[in-house]
């Protein structure tokens, strides 16, 4: 057998579940793990040792009582430092938090917790989950940004550090990180999972969402965390979950694979500015989607589709700088220089821009859907090229802003390796709570390319 | 909308304006309401002017200014959106 750290959650979990290996073995060998790279990635804001051993006690206690474990019994994971943990110290990747100390968890680390899974630390994040970078390295190139928001997430799970992890996206802040750190990323339709107990970035934008090494590792923390939360009022009307992992692994739908399905290909946007090598990759997974029997067509984006992203980044800084109102009054040095300029400019946007914005994102959600009557996800680059180099920056989340503006679902799956080492990723976004349909694809896709399965030489 | 030449940099009050030609002949009223914008939230002045995220900013409002809407068009704010009518 692979040393525990090496399974993907899913191997892990079912390891666990026949009794092949114990939750306190995978524990102590993720620990260990932890502590031979950890020094050099640095993705860990805090951890949470004892907790996790205390975690993953508990469990065994349930069974005997006759209690049945949950599908990610002794799973350890790790949460982005801006979801409260009861107990636990998150700061958000500021000084203006440091010392903060939630009484309950977020909705979705409940829901973790409940699946059995074990909360292994917290994740470091960019300040408030903006773009001032935090101190997480790309484990694939430790001079590169893993990206961010979610930066620690995307390189503990690249490290092999944990299992699984809970991430963010505002503009690209689950998809870029995850495709920059050679791992998978689900941002989930808008409502699809609570926001109670995350730091707002931007409300009406703001996404929690699975990360992971697979896919299917994404679907199991899917099935977890998703569904209706009376503490989020943006999930109440969402249809009910109807079990990711059950229709992966549906022998109809897994023989299927992606066959038939219409894939998307935008005329532009998508590619303006990608780079050579990502250019290559993306021709290259079209052609692999056209193997597996979808049929890939060009499909014409909106006109106004443009006019949109300027609307997003408009709606962007409006809401932040109101997230921020009173702390930056009290605290504007203890802000990093990019945030301070999407608040200080979020101030000065004309309430009438504001509203015409969110009008911008209205007709872009109705001709999208339109769109997404004739095919049923697109396909795109998940970022411009691999991570850059430096860690000032933590790349560009052009691609994947369009959709946290729409709040449809998206997901970022590995395509490849530039020459110097780097991952690439593929992005597939789709229709309204139809995330099967996007998981169904990458794990097709997934399944034809041997990305998935390589490792950084740490 | 008519924002070309009424919007200042975050925390410009034109009593300290680098570029004062943009305040001629609206100094008084605009200078009094754009320049308001820190005095009425009563955000600190740093001396941070954000100049050229503000020039980026600014043409994204032109941008989303320029582009048609029907004006019974119904701000999205948080998205509640429906399954099945796709």
């Amino acid at each position: 057998m692979s040393e525990p750290w090496e399974l993907s959650l899913s191997d892990a979990a079912a390891a666990i579940a026949s009794g092949r290996l114990s939750p306190l073995e995978l524990l102590d060998a993720t620990l260990a793990r932890i502590e031979r790279v950890e020094p050099r990635v640095q993705a860990w804001a805090r951890l949470r040792a004892d907790d996790a051993r205390a975690a993953v006690r508990q469990p065994a206690d349930s069974r005997a009582s006759g209690t049945r474990p949950g599908p990610l019994h002794g799973i350890p994971v790790g949460v982005k430092d801006i979801f409260y943990t009861e107990g636990v110290e998150t700061s958000c990747g500021s000084k203006i938090m440091a010392g903060f100390v939630p009484s309950y968890d977020a909705t979705s680390v409940a829901r973790l917790r409940r699946a059995g899974a074990v909360i292994l630390g917290k994740t470091h994040t960019t300040e408030f989950a903006s773009f001032d970078p935090s101190p997480a390295r790309n484990p694939w190139a430790l001079e590169h940004t893993p990206g961010g928001s979610s930066s620690g997430s995307g390189a503990a799970l690249a490290a092999r550090m944990c299992h699984g992890a809970l991430g963010s996206q505002t503009s690209g802040s689950i998809c870029r990180p995850a495709a920059f750190c050679g791992v998978v990323g689900l941002k989930p339709t808008f409502g699809r999972v609570s926001r109670y107990g995350v730091h707002p970035l931007a409300w009406t934008l703001d996404h929690p969402g699975p990360m992971a090494r697979t896919v299917r590792d994404v679907a199991m923390l899917f099935d977890a965390v998703a569904g209706p939360d009376p503490n989020d009022p943006s999930t109440v009307p969402a249809p009910p979950v109807s079990g990711a992992v059950a229709a992966l692994d549906d022998p109809r739908g897994r023989d299927a694979g992606a066959r038939g399905l219409r894939v998307g290909v935008p005329d532009r946007y998508f590619t303006d500015g990608l780079d050579p090598e990502g250019a290559a990759a993306y021709r290259e997974a079209l052609r692999a989607l056209g193997d597996l029997g979808c049929r890939v067509q060009d499909v014409r984006l909106p006109e106004l589709f443009e006019a949109a992203m300027d609307a997003h980044e408009i709606i962007h800084n409006v809401e932040a700088a109101a997230v921020h109102a009173d702390t930056y009054r009290a605290r504007p040095g203890d802000y990093g220089h990019k945030l301070r300029a999407i608040i200080e400019t979020g101030f000065h946007v004309p309430a009438p821009a504001y509203v015409r914005a969110q009008q911008i994102r209205t007709l872009l959600i109705g001709a999208m859907r339109a769109l997404l009557r004739d095919v049923d996800v697109l396909a795109t680059p998940s970022a411009p090229g691999p991570a850059p180099a430096g860690r000032a920056s933590t790349g560009s989340p052009v691609y994947n802003r369009p959709f946290s503006f729409l709040g449809f679902p998206s997901i970022t799956v590995p395509c490849g390796f530039t020459k110097s080492g780097l991952p690439l990723g593929l992005q597939f976004g789709g229709r309204p709570f139809e995330e099967i349909t996007l998981l169904r694809a990458a794990a097709a896709y997934e399944a034809s390319t041997p990305w998935s399965s390589r490792a950084p030489a740490l | 909308m008519g924002t070309e030449g009424s919007l200042r940099p975050p925390g410009q009050h034109p009593c300290v304006s680098p570029h004062s030609s943009d305040l001629k002949g609206d100094h008084k009223e605009h200078g009094h309401k754009s320049g308001g914008v820190h005095g009425l939230l009563r955000l600190p002045d740093h001396g941070e002017r954000f100049e050229e995220e503000w020039a980026v900013t600014q043409r994204r409002i032109e941008h989303v200014a320029a582009t048609p809407v029907p004006r019974e068009t119904e701000p999205a704010g948080a998205p509640r959106l429906v399954r099945g009518d796709v």
